[in-house]
């Protein structure tokens, strides 16, 4: 409806001043008159029951309130794992009875007047178990194989073209199995929750990404109406998926708060994150190339294997990821889901793409050597403008874009191909390796409600969870654009389910979602002061109302005359005006949505919280890509590889806020190198659960490990995906850094390491060569 | 975390005879907590008694005396670290100081709870399974367990558990001795007896008697002091345990004979190693990759790995090569 001024630039972090004043509450920081604290206690078996629990030490500690054991507690609604109809990250619920379905999951909650009476009281309930079988690694012949297409219709073997036929007749043929660890998110914030009830109405603060989903998940399990729940969400120290669905601490507060009659706040301790909550399954891929002489690829055949749980079915669509990456011809794809004895795994930042990309582009960089082509041409020549899986041309894809400016800017053409032939003056090998990436466009529905104040500010509240991401940097923008005034001047209000409906934010659609509704607000909120200068007889009313726009302060027409805004709420006599705003991914619209022009914000509201992800376009498809370029040095006495130099250019569309935009890129890439040398969640098989749950043994880049890193984006728009021009960026990022990374090492070292994390041991064999 | 009394000792004295007065079974000395406190949140120490002694006076200095670095053992890491007595005349500690943990954890701890760190072995410090350092008899869930980070040096039947630590590979390169204080008096231990290998009793890791504690660490100068350089290799570069560490000291005569090597292994062993048969053989020798190499081998012929952690036998090796040629560029 006007010129982008903000949109676009590099303003800085809407929150940014108050971060750095420490202003922001996140979960734990807040505290309520009264609060209790709960602390868990967590099973110590593998999988079993549990045939004694002694509680009575710990309810002797002084200032315990309750201990909440299976024995006890209120009987609940199941919760229904969310994929399907359910809001929960599993449909596990701990303590309802005395299963106990893997190691770490509570076994008791205690609560108590303090966090240190509590966290004592803990460690002296006692259980005894019949201990049960237990299988907690992929190739555990306890773990249960399930065909995933044969158990989840949703996701069917992926064939192309002929499917796997021409492998056979392939002259070149590389066939390679990779494996990416089980992961667990450590965001620096511990998920917590604090629990009130008030007249039988619940108030939950947690740092959650899906405010909404927990709200209705709670409505379901308590059994109460839906406006009885409300959960609020403000700022999250860290999501990447980890907080997208309901969890069973989240349940387990609100039931201590009821059970002591208090504000209940329940810390997970981080051994206990481990065992809690959504983690990145560990997955393996046999990935088989067939080409020509060449190099022209003929057939892709990939089959992976993921790790889900005894109790949900967590489906992994990697094949659907491999399968319209590039251009070949003919490709098969089958998932092979493994029931183990853990929490059910589920989001992680790219949670198909990562361990999916790290196999083809390594089984591609082995291609390119194999055949004697440059690993970034062999890229440039499997490039395609249409999706192989559907046949549907792209919306855009500037992948070979990608590739060509990264090149250059790398300096590629100086790359000796040669394996260990680039040497540092300390006599370091050094490596250069590339690698691709790739995410669908996503976008949820989202709900805005806009207030356009006389004294020349603006309330957004909206759709929207800020994790870190910028969300809230991105809302001001388009807001300031939208509605002429400086992102300064706009207050935003995000992860609040009193204020707006809050579907989860996640899979990168934050800003594709909620960008549309706050322009679908401020179009209202024009109409609204078009129509008081036509009551008022201002000039600018003679102009069509979409000819005008809302700059400086003003509603102007197309000769950028027109009245202040103020001075039309004066003689309107109003202190503000406000508008809904809604957005539906297309295709995702609700049958009989309800105008939100003229509907109670209410039933608008609903609408979008029940709505489902989409787009789904007919003619189309939309994908954001990624090129990564990265120099690794491996000392010549001791092997251990050290990222020295990364670049990576994006195809995200139109960049909508360049600040945020590169610190999420710069954040993706300092992950990839978590992902390819430090990150694995280690299982004991003996024991059950995960093992490392610490972060001195849990290894995450410390800044030391992390070189510059330099990011570009073509920023060119994408208008069939977005009217933005936008695509999605967040998970991007993040696809193909850790298989840059292993190319690279192999470059340096002549060591193919298909197994994640590189770690110094891998590289201290000689390879044969 | 189980609830203690906590009492603030004014005088060693002060601290001694509450130690041993004390009715708690027991009772724990208590400096820069790093590593106390960590462990009671985890269960895995609840004494009934912690006698704090950060307000005890006169232990919190580095000066020289007779030719010997004498460090009080309430002085922070960084003090120590960031020293010049310390990193012009001794840049082994220095270094072995400033690798360790980071800023935050080295501002708070003592050297003299350095030295007595615990393990890291995750099985030691998570109470769920059992440990024979924890609980004896209880069993080692380490031996079939993951255990690429423990010791290949030193082991017994009973536990494999590494020392952690890195101030006291330097300090037993260097000869050390630990100036200590119990209900008996004062006495003084050479570092090389302070530390215990596990054998049939991995529950008792030092040899200092129940109420003693550290109040000094005396480092003699040696020539090869001078040049002496600490190598660690971790995973990660900072904020982490060594798979790897050295400390090695060098002096070399005129004609470039070694006349004094010192060489101590760190987190290969069950204590820190020093590797006398190695010095013996390349002291009086002109030094080179391959007799180093050599004559290191030996060291290792005790050496009990595991799949996950043979590794490390190499990695030392490595690291050694790698200090040797630091110290060699101190020697100018």
């Amino acid at each position: 409806m006007n010129a982008m001024a903000w949109i676009g630039s590099d303003h800085v972090r809407h929150d940014g001043a108050d971060k750095v004043r420490g202003e922001p509450i996140y979960g734990a920081d807040r505290t309520a008159a009264a609060m209790a604290y709960a602390v868990p206690v967590s099973a110590t078996v593998g999988r079993g029951r549990i045939t004694t629990l002694e509680t009575a030490k710990a309810e002797r500690v002084r200032g315990v309130l309750a201990v909440l054991t299976h024995e006890n507690l209120d009987r609940l609604h199941p919760s229904e794992f969310s994929f399907g109809l359910g809001s929960a990250s599993e449909s596990f619920q701990p303590l309802r009875d005395n299963t106990v379905a893997y190691r770490g999951q509570p076994i008791a909650i205690v609560v108590a007047e303090t966090l240190e009476a509590a966290a004592e009281a803990a460690a002296l309930v006692t259980a005894r178990y019949d201990v049960e079988p237990f299988a907690v690694e992929l190739d555990d012949p306890g773990g249960e194989r399930v065909d995933q297409a044969e158990a989840v219709p949703a996701f069917p073997v992926v064939e192309i073209g002929e499917g796997d036929r021409p492998l056979d007749q392939a002259p070149v043929v590389v066939d390679a199995t990779y494996h990416s660890p089980a992961q667990h998110h450590n965001a620096l914030e511990l998920l917590s929750t604090l629990a009130e009830w008030h007249e039988g109405a619940l108030l939950i603060h947690e740092g959650t990404q899906a405010a909404g989903r927990v709200r209705h998940a709670l409505a379901k399990q308590f059994g109460i109406p839906m406006e009885l729940v409300q959960v609020v969400s403000p700022t999250l120290g860290g999501g990447f998926g980890q907080r997208t669905g309901q969890t069973y601490s989240t349940t387990l507060a609100a039931l201590a708060a009821r059970r002591v009659d208090r504000p209940v706040m329940l810390i997970v301790p981080r051994s206990a994150v481990f065992h809690s909550v959504h983690f990145r399954a560990a997955t393996r891929h046999r990935i088989r190339l067939g080409a020509r002489d060449d190099g022209t690829i003929t057939s892709l055949v990939h089959d992976a294997f993921a790790q889900t749980s005894r109790h949900d079915l967590m489906p992994f669509w990697g094949p659907q990821v491999s399968g319209s990456m590039y251009g070949i011809p003919n490709f098969r794809g089958t998932t092979t889901l493994v029931r183990l004895d853990t929490q059910t795994p589920g989001y992680m930042r790219a949670p198909m793409e990562m361990a999916t990309m790290f196999a083809l582009e390594s089984a591609l960089d082995e291609l390119a050597e194999r055949v004697g082509v440059d690993p970034v041409e062999l890229r440039r020549r499997h490039d395609t403008a249409t999706d192989p899986a559907t046949g549907k041309p792209f919306s855009s894809r500037r992948l070979k874009q990608c590739l060509d400016r990264g090149a250059e800017r790398f300096g590629w053409s100086d790359r000796d191909p040669a394996i260990g032939s680039m040497r540092g003056d300390d006599g370091s090998l050094i490596g250069w390796g590339v690698a691709t990436g790739c995410y669908p466009g996503l976008a949820s529905a989202a709900g805005a409600h806009v207030r356009l104040c006389d004294d020349g500010t603006a309330e957004v509240a909206i759709s929207g969870h800020e994790m870190g991401q910028g969300i809230r940097t991105v809302i001001a923008l388009a807001a300031a654009d939208s509605l002429g005034l400086s992102p300064n001047n706009i207050r935003v209000t995000v992860g609040d389910t009193r204020v707006a409906p809050q579907p989860e934010t996640g899979a990168s659609w934050g800003t594709a979602s909620a960008l549309p509704a706050i322009r679908e607000a401020a179009i209202r909120i024009r109409a609204h002061l078009h129509q008081i200068a036509a009551t008022h007889g201002e000039p600018v009313a003679n102009v069509d109302v979409s000819e005008c726009r809302l700059a400086e302060g003003r509603l102007l027409g197309p000769d950028n005359s027109g009245p202040p805004i103020t001075g039309l709420l004066m003689a309107a006599g109003v202190p503000s005006v406000e508008a809904p705003g809604q957005y539906f991914a297309p295709g995702r619209s609700p049958t009989e949505a309800p105008d939100s022009a003229t509907a109670p914000m209410s039933a608008v509201m609903a609408d979008v919280d029940n709505a489902r992800v989409g787009p789904v376009f007919p003619d189309f498809v939309t994908c954001s890509y990624v090129a990564h370029f990265v120099e690794v040095r491996v000392g010549p006495r001791i092997r251990r590889p050290r990222v020295t130099r990364m670049l990576s250019v994006i195809d995200c569309g139109r960049v909508i806020s360049r600040r945020t935009a590169t610190s999420q890129a710069l954040g993706g890439l300092v992950w990839g190198i978590s992902t390819a040398l430090r990150e694995e969640s280690t299982v004991d098989p003996r024991f059950g659960g995960f093992l490392n749950t610490n972060l001195c043994d849990y290894l995450v880049p410390v800044n030391a490990d992390v070189p510059t890193l330099d990011v570009d984006f073509i920023d060119e728009p994408d208008p069939s995906f977005s009217a933005f021009g936008l695509k999605n960026l967040g998970e991007v990022v993040h696809v193909g850094a850790a298989a840059a990374i292993t190319n690279a090492v192999y470059h340096a070292t002549g060591v193919r390491v298909r197994r994640l994390p590189v770690r110094i041991e891998d590289l201290m064999t000689e390879p044969a060569r | 975390m189980r609830a203690f009394t906590y009492t603030r000792a004014r005088s060693t004295a002060e601290a001694v005879s509450t130690f041993a007065t004390s009715p708690d079974d027991q009772p724990h000395y208590l400096s820069g907590g790093t590593t106390l406190v960590d462990l009671m949140k985890l269960d895995v120490e609840a004494p009934g008694l912690v006698i704090d002694l950060t307000d005890v006076p006169d232990l919190d200095f580095v000066r020289e005396e007779q030719g010997d670095l004498v460090i009080g053992a309430l002085t922070r890491m960084n003090d120590v670290a960031n020293h010049s007595l310390v990193s012009t005349n001794c840049p082994v500690l220095a270094e072995s100081l400033l690798s360790a943990a980071s800023q935050q954890l080295r501002n708070m701890a003592r050297i003299g709870g350095n030295l007595l760190q615990r393990t890291r072995c995750g099985y030691f410090r998570s109470v769920e399974f059992s440990c024979n350092k924890r609980q004896p008899g209880s069993g080692c869930s380490a031996m079939e367990g993951v255990n690429r980070h423990h010791a290949v040096l030193g082991t017994s039947d009973r536990c494999i558990a590494v020392y952690p630590g890195d101030l006291a590979v330097a300090l037993t390169a260097f000869d050390a001795s630990l100036s200590v204080i119990g209900p008996d008096g004062t006495r003084s231990i050479s570092i090389h007896d302070l530390f215990v290998p596990p054998g049939d009793t991995p529950h008792r890791e030092t040899t200092l008697e129940p109420g003693e504690f550290i109040t000094a660490v005396r480092v003699p100068m040696t020539p090869a002091a001078q040049s002496s350089s600490y190598q660690k290799v971790s995973d990660r570069s900072s904020y982490s345990f060594a798979l790897a560490s050295a400390a090695v000291g060098l002096h070399l005569d005129a004609g470039g004979t070694a006349s004094e090597i010192r060489i101590a292994l760190g987190s290969l062993g069950t204590v820190p190693w020093r590797a006398r048969e190695a010095e013996q053989a390349l002291t009086g020798t002109q030094l080179d990759e391959a007799s180093i190499r050599r004559a290191l081998e030996p060291e290792f012929r005790s050496a009990r790995t595991t799949p996950q952690n043979h590794f490390r036998v190499r990695l030392a090796v490595e690291t050694v090569l790698e200090a040797v040629a630091t110290a060699q560029q101190r020697m100018g």
